[in-house]
């Protein structure tokens, strides 16, 4: 049966491949859609006008079938067994498809081969004669996607010659036993045209029938509808858009056919996975993509009366086990293994270009390769330059140079981390520890009010929400998150120096040798073992920072203005968490600037550039860049604490040019001294002199900016005191810049040296050369060899005994005072005094994300604990309870007349602690964040009978009783903003002692607290900009068109 | 202008090596200091003050007198109150406003004299509330009037504390040594006890981990620990909490008591401590010197006498081992003059504390006791009582001597006559019979500047003879620099 419209282009094959038939069918006959070419004209010429049937246009192909079928009955009832014979079988054929001659053959071979078989389809590869592969059977998933299991432009190498059992076939050659179509109804008139195969092979699946295909039987096919080259104008109903058209059969497919108990969730699946994947099209610049995905999700799932209707009539012939069925689905999880795979295979596009290219050129050594093969190669990368022939190991390895080194690295890393993994939380100088999960820094970015401390309405950084995006993706693991960054820094840092080399550096060496240099400066220069998150994340993202800033500078409108937009939302993340990197970069562009102002390619455009890319982290890091703008000292900080370890730069500038700073478990000065040289040696190369030059200059603004910041402190969050600043990012950048200058000249040296005559500059070279390599191996060497930890360890996230630990995370979210004293000798004399510092503990105490919301201790916090470890009365334990305190502790060493001062202290009463480790007093007073107490007696008394309320992060929500006046306490340094509400009524505010109060009265009822000032809208605000951002900084999917699909195969 | 592009390039490149070596050179040159953590302490005038009286002794035959007063002095650094109190409670398991106000001043410079009842048993607290706590003090008077056991004792009420020194510990058969332990605090305490005899350290069974409940007194037996000694140095160390701590000695002669003391606490162990005497008077003197420390102490024992300082012969190069005690019969060096006992060990490892036990016997048989006491650094109240005469003796262990200002005040704080000045040349003693005018509740002893005396007062009545350390109290407090941490 053939099933034709419009198909004079398509349709002389298909009776060519017809009649070169090994087998021909016993009776052929045509349908006709109502075609407008001649394509009724051409059948009747070929099988005669008998046995051509001229329908009405719009008929979908299943309907088509089915009248031809009835129409033949009724003409010539010897044509057809009218009761479906099981011997009798039916071969349906597209007007643009055509089977191999041997096809029919194969399939009936198989068909008869076993009397369950019921269906048998062909393997279906490209039109007209072409080896690519488009489907050998076929299945769906349970987002509705077609599995055919063959790659995207697999070419057909026998790898799928098996015959097996599938859920369908394609209708193009598809075979089905007559008495199975009668059975079951033939396609289903729902499905016009697209899926009718799968859903009938589902069903015939269902009713107990075996689909089979049959690999030796190919079918060429053209997809012509799938492609939009025959239009789909009129067909049943049919939306013009094929992809709209396809998408709605695929959700009706599904939800008809799906097993009953899975129905509701594959109901929600499809519905929010439509809306997902109309957002990827409209990242991927395809409005139209996405519309169709929305419409044809309503349209289906907007009829559950259509739906349900399918699925009673299915239900009539379903017959064999849900478990038989199953078999022939995919896994659930594979969709999402396949976009996994899609979107790394456009990651790694460029990987994949060079390989293919390396591929190429082994192909044109090979021994007989045509020289029309090498031609066709293109040209070929240097990493095929010394490509060993053959498929060993090495030559695998070359070819996959990012791959590589990426796996070679992680390994190594895995080696050189060894004594950072183990028992407790990752931390230690600059970095504090992970909260207890992902979910914490989302709660830390959005909240507007903060339980650490004393309680901070400080705005958190944004690098809080990116690491919370990333804890996410890790399925809310916050320690995985952060032990990856530190784990991975080296090889991640080396795949984007390798990509970034590759656009400049034609050599393979020299480019390994970049990012091997690259890669190593967060561990050479104590980066990662000093704890310097911010730092860290930059290295990682500041290749792929030139990458994308690089393409700004062409002429084109619309790729430049892409990368600006790519631009500003990398320079965003290294900004959030190095802002320094910000100053950094405009500076950076004002060169550009300059360089462009005085160029003869000076365009207002082009100028503009630069200037929207810097400014394009204060839009997205809002509201956090007015803080940050408007706090110039916040540009000296980065993601984690303030570390008060951070050496003199002044005491160690003789380190500088080596990229040291005397920092935490940062590598000998020596292992980069072949860096420094062959920087230097780079400026010799006359003909790369500009190129490194401008390295030159980069090296000279990242000393600039450390000798700047090499005299300013910064003062540390939540304290008074000061530290030096941490100079890890310039130092990094001028240390990248000099990697650039020396590859830059590198590049291409030796047939420079061997150009010229014998002279100084060769042993010169010879001998930079040397001492370059040498350098990134010794010190990949000394890495894993010596594993440095610097200050970071694995330890207790919170150093207090565990009970303490979980009164704070309770109901009531109690704090806890840590006294710590530190004995001085006094000057002049051999006395000795105390000083001590205290921190008040909450939640889950300090972690990473809290730096940034940390707010400096009042001073009556201060007083208070002078008052405790000097001449402690009975009211500072009130003092204690208002500020929500319930312990306080004293770690060893202590001042032994302070423990004993705390001893005597009414209202304080002994903890249980290790004495050796520290002391610790419970407060023996009701306290919490929030209490609510009797308004009008004694300070004391009234402490004494508060009741606490179960709060969390600032919100309580309470029952109360009727009694005597009463006041609502909120134990907090940062109190406005709290609001409260006696069963819906705000309560009038209060001047208490210490934190917000509010007075309750006499009456009871429900009784609520709000930390209010919700940051919920900006953050929303801020994600829609990243997306609006994203959607133009990402290049546009290019959809396969039919034109181009022929080509290829041509 | 193929070279002209050339040099430009060489230009620009020696710029760019330039600039960056500039920079290196520029940090170099650039060291911010840090701003300077304020860490010195500063100095507060106290705020509370609580003091804690051994015993009260009443009944037949037994009296107890309590002097209790907020002298007037300046305090050093801010301002100190203007108001406060000053209150007198029985020691009970009460809560301390619970508790019955046995007397109380609200004045600073007003005195409270009294004589204690029944209801002040077991002992006394002195509460000193804002403007009346700084150099709070308070004193007690034990009168035993029945002619065998007749006896003077008195004791300054002390503030808690966590390490008490006792020298001259007599558990010999037939004498009684009491350790009074008094925990006003709210809080449980836990001492410990360590001994030192004439063997060196005692293992004593039991001495370690005695808690003392709150708000409580505890009187050990010190023969329970150390028996069979008759010059023994107790160290109490409080471990947990702090304590108020006094040793009570009674001696008997054969079969005729000898006199009881409560002996005075030594300043911890040091190299160099001085014993002023006192105004002992007729009668045997022991110097009790205990080393203490791990190492052997070669000792040089000065007499500080009236007339200057000499060292006698039976007193010269003493050793004493470590953990030892050792008694020094020094009657016949002193006689019946006024004198002070510095001891010096030959290093500075070796550290070693001493005490004076007088046995005295002009009027009455009596024990008296001294110890190394604190220099004055400050003004120090001395107690008043009716009927008992006393003296004062100041020592000067260093050079250049100093003097003692010496002003009289009745109760209701009002001077009494004019100030007395006394001299004390450098390495000497020089003692003072003081005439007490009538009304006079307690003397106010205020040292010129740059004077290194330490003092002692002597109290003579028809019962006996009892003396006690002259001691500034603490007129502030030392608050530590505390600052916010991350």
């Amino acid at each position: 049966m053939i099933v034709a419209h419009n198909g004079t282009r398509w349709l002389p094959n298909l009776f060519t491949a017809l009649e070169a038939s090994t087998r021909f069918p016993d009776h052929l006959m045509a349908v006709d859609t109502g075609s407008t070419d001649e394509t009724a004209l051409l059948l009747t010429d070929v099988l005669g006008p008998s046995a051509v049937h001229l329908i009405d246009s719009g008929t979908g192909f299943g309907t088509a079938v089915q009248q031809g079928l009835d129409r033949t009955a009724a003409d010539d009832p010897s044509a057809s067994s009218p009761d479906g014979s099981p011997e009798d079988w039916l071969w349906l054929l597209h007007d643009d498809c055509a089977p191999a001659p041997d096809a029919l053959e194969h399939l009936l071979d198989v068909a008869e081969s076993d009397p369950g078989i019921s269906v048998v389809g062909g393997r279906v590869r490209a039109w007209p004669r072409a080896r690519r592969l488009l489907e050998v059977g076929v299945t769906v998933t349970g987002t509705g996607h077609r599995e055919t299991g063959v790659e995207i432009g697999e070419y057909d190498q026998g790898q799928h010659d098996e015959q097996r059992d599938v859920l369908a076939v394609s209708s193009a050659g598809m075979l089905v036993r007559r008495e199975t179509w009668d059975r079951l109804g033939g396609f289903d008139s729902r499905l016009p045209l697209f899926r009718d195969d799968l859903d009938f092979g589902w069903r015939v699946a269902k009713a107990g029938g075996r689909v089979v295909v049959a690999p030796q039987a190919v079918i060429f096919h053209a997809e012509a509808a799938t492609r939009g080259v025959r239009p789909l104008n009129g067909v049943d109903h049919l939306p013009n858009s094929p992809h709209r058209a396809d998408r709605q059969a695929a959700l009706f497919t599904v939800l008809a056919n799906c097993h009953l108990a899975v129905f509701p969730f594959q109901y929600v699946r499809l519905a929010l996975g439509s809306v997902l994947r109309a957002l990827a099209y409209l990242v991927g610049k395809l409005p139209n993509a996405a519309a169709d995905e929305l419409l044809a999700m309503v349209s289906v799932l907007g009829r559950p009366g259509v739906l349900i209707a399918a699925r009673v009539r299915r239900r009539g012939t379903s017959a064999a086990s849900h478990r038989s069925v199953r078999a022939l689905l995919p896994r659930w999880w594979t969709p999402y293994a396949n976009g996994l795979d899609s979107l790394l295979s456009r990651f790694a596009g460029t990987v994949r270009d060079t390989a293919s290219q390396v591929a190429a050129a082994a192909r044109r050594r090979r021994p007989g390769a045509s020289s029309v093969e090498a031609l066709e190669s293109g040209p070929v990368p240097n990493e095929a330059v010394n490509l060993p022939s053959g498929a060993g190991p090495v030559a695998w390895m070359m070819a996959h140079p990012i791959t590589t080194l990426a796996a070679g690295l992680t390994v190594l890393a895995a080696v050189a981390t060894r004594d950072l993994w183990g028992g407790g939380w990752l931390q230690g100088g600059a970095l504090l520890p992970a909260p207890e999960g992902g979910a914490s820094w989302w709660q830390t970015y959005i909240e507007s009010w903060h339980h650490v401390g004393l309680g901070s309405r400080e705005a958190a950084a944004p690098y809080v929400g990116v690491l919370g995006v990333i804890s996410t993706v890790l399925l809310g693991k916050s320690w995985l998150t952060i032990q990856l960054l530190v784990v991975l820094a080296v090889p991640l840092s080396a795949v984007g120096a390798y990509v970034v080399a590759r656009r400049w550096v034609d050599s393979l060496a020299t480019r390994a040798w970049m990012a091997l240099s690259y890669a190593l400066l967060p561990v050479l220069t104590g980066t990662v073992s000093s704890g310097h998150l911010g730092t860290t994340v930059a290295v990682i993202a500041l290749p792929w920072l030139v990458r994308v800033a690089v393409p700004m500078a062409l002429p084109e409108r619309t790729q430049g203005w892409r990368a600006v937009f790519a631009t500003g939302l990398v320079l965003a993340l290294i900004v959030a968490f190095a802002p320094l990197a910000w100053p950094m970069a405009a500076v950076v562009a004002l060169a550009v600037l300059g360089m462009i102002a005085v160029s003869a390619r000076r365009r207002a455009e082009l100028m503009l550039r630069p200037v929207v890319a810097v400014s394009l982290p204060a839009l997205v890091l809002l509201p956090w860049s007015w803080h940050l703008l408007t706090t110039p000292a916040l540009f000296l900080t980065e993601a984690g604490r303030v570390d008060r370890a951070t050496p003199s730069v002044a005491e160690h500038a003789w380190a500088l040019p080596w990229g040291r700073l005397a920092a935490a478990g940062d590598a000998p000065w020596w292992l980069s001294l072949g860096l420094v040289l062959a920087a230097l040696v780079a400026l010799l190369r006359t003909d790369r002199r500009p190129k490194v030059v401008a390295a030159w200059w980069v090296v000279g603004l990242g000393l600039v900016t450390t000798a700047l910041l090499a005299g300013v402190l910064v003062t540390i969050p939540g304290t008074t005191d000061q530290a030096f600043v941490w100079v890890g990012l310039p130092v990094v950048v001028s240390q990248a810049a000099a990697i650039v200058a020396a590859g830059f000249a590198a590049d291409g040296v030796g047939r420079v040296i061997q150009s010229g005559s014998f002279g100084w500059r060769q042993p010169l070279a010879a001998v930079t050369v040397v001492i370059a390599l040498v350098g990134p191996f010794l010190g990949l060497g000394w890495w894993v060899g010596t594993a440095p930890e610097g200050s970071l360890t694995r330890a207790q996230a919170v150093p207090l005994p565990a009970y303490m630990i979980d009164a704070m995370k309770a109901d009531a979210q109690q704090r806890i005072l840590v006294i710590s004293a530190t004995a001085h000798r006094q000057s002049g004399t051999d006395e000795v005094a105390y000083s001590d510092t205290y921190t008040v503990y909450a939640d889950d105490g300090y972690r990473l994300g809290d730096d940034s919301i940390t707010a400096t201790p009042t001073d009556a916090v201060t007083d208070l604990v002078k008052d405790l470890v000097s001449e402690a009365a009975p009211d500072d334990v009130s003092r204690l309870a208002d500020l929500g305190i319930a312990y306080v502790v004293l770690p060893a060493p202590y001042d032994t007349d302070q423990v004993a001062q705390l001893d005597g202290l009414p209202g304080l009463s002994r903890a249980s602690t290790n004495s050796r480790q520290l002391a610790g007093w419970q407060v023996d007073l009701p306290t919490g964040l929030v209490r609510v107490q009797n308004a009008d007696t004694s300070v004391r008394s009234s402490a004494a009978g508060a009741t606490v309320l179960a709060s969390q992060d600032g919100h309580a929500d309470a029952r109360l009783e009727p009694g005597p006046d009463r006041v609502l306490r909120v134990s907090t340094d940062a109190a406005d903003g709290f609001i409260a509400t006696l069963d819906g009524a705000r309560l009038d505010p209060v001047v208490v002692a210490a934190g917000a109060g509010f007075s309750v009265g006499t009456d009871g009822g429900s009784i609520s607290v709000d930390p209010g000032g919700h940051r919920g809208w900006w953050v929303l605000g801020q994600g829609l900009v990243i997306m609006v951002l994203l959607v133009l900084a990402a290049p546009a999917i290019q959809p396969a068109t039919a034109t181009a699909d022929e080509e290829e195969e041509a | 202008m193929i070279g002209s592009a050339s040099v430009r390039s060489a230009g620009a490149a020696v710029a760019a090596v330039v600039v960056a070596a500039a920079a290196i050179a520029f940090s170099s040159t650039l060291a911010p200091t840090p701003e300077r953590i304020d860490t010195a302490p500063s100095t507060v005038p106290a705020s509370h003050a609580q003091l804690s009286c051994p015993e009260t002794a009443t009944g037949r035959g037994l009296s107890t007198d309590l002097v209790a007063v907020a002298p007037p002095v300046e305090s050093s650094g801010a301002a100190a109150a203007t108001q406060g109190s000053l209150t007198v409670r029985a020691l009970s398991t009460q809560t301390s406003a619970a508790r019955k106000i046995l007397a109380r001043a609200d004045q600073v410079a007003t005195a409270i004299s009294t004589t204690l009842s029944a209801t002040a048993l077991p002992a006394v607290t002195i509460d000193a509330v804002g403007g009346l706590a700084p150099a709070a003090y308070a004193a007690q008077r034990t009168v035993r009037a029945a002619s065998r056991d007749a006896g003077l004792a008195v004791a300054a009420c002390s503030a808690t504390a966590d390490s008490w020194w006792y020298a001259g510990v007599d558990t010999a058969v037939g004498s009684t040594s009491r350790l009074v332990l008094s925990n006003p605090t709210p809080a449980v305490a836990v001492v410990d006890l360590t001994f030192y005899g004439p063997q060196g350290r005692v293992a004593a069974v039991g001495a370690h981990g005695i808690p003392v409940a709150p708000r409580t007194r505890q009187s050990l037996d010190l023969a329970r620990f150390a028996p069979g000694l008759d010059a023994v140095t107790v160290h109490v160390k409080a471990t947990r909490g702090r304590v108020a701590a006094a040793v009570d000695v009674s001696r008997v002669n054969g079969v005729t008591p000898a006199g009881n003391e409560w002996l005075a606490a030594s300043l911890p162990p040091a190299n160099d401590v001085l014993v002023n005497a006192g105004d002992g008077g007729k009668g045997d003197q022991r110097l009790v010197i205990t080393n203490p420390s791990g190492r052997e102490a070669v000792l040089q024992v000065r007499v500080l006498a009236e007339s200057g300082p000499f060292t006698p012969e039976p007193l010269k190069d003493l050793r004493i081992r470590p953990g030892r005690t050792i008694v020094e019969d020094v009657s016949a060096i002193t006689g019946t003059s006024v004198a002070a006992f510095q001891v010096t060990t030959d290093q500075d490892q070796a550290t070693v504390l001493a005490g004076l036990i007088s046995e005295s016997s002009q009027s009455a048989v009596d024990l008296s006791s001294t110890s190394s006491s604190p220099v004055l650094d400050g003004p120090a109240v001395v107690p008043v009582f009716a009927g008992t005469r006393l003296s004062l003796a100041f020592a000067s262990g260093q050079a250049g001597g100093g003097a003692v200002r010496v002003q009289g005040y009745r109760e209701d704080g009002e001077p009494v006559g004019e100030p007395t000045r006394i001299g004390v040349k450098a390495k000497t003693t020089r003692a003072w019979e003081v005439r007490v005018e009538r009304g006079t509740s307690y003397l106010l002893a205020t040292v010129a500047e740059r004077s290194r005396l330490q003092g002692v007062a002597t109290y003579r009545g028809r019962t006996g003879v009892s003396a006690i350390a002259v001691v500034s109290a603490p007129t502030a407090v030392v608050r530590p620099a505390v600052r916010p941490t991350d």
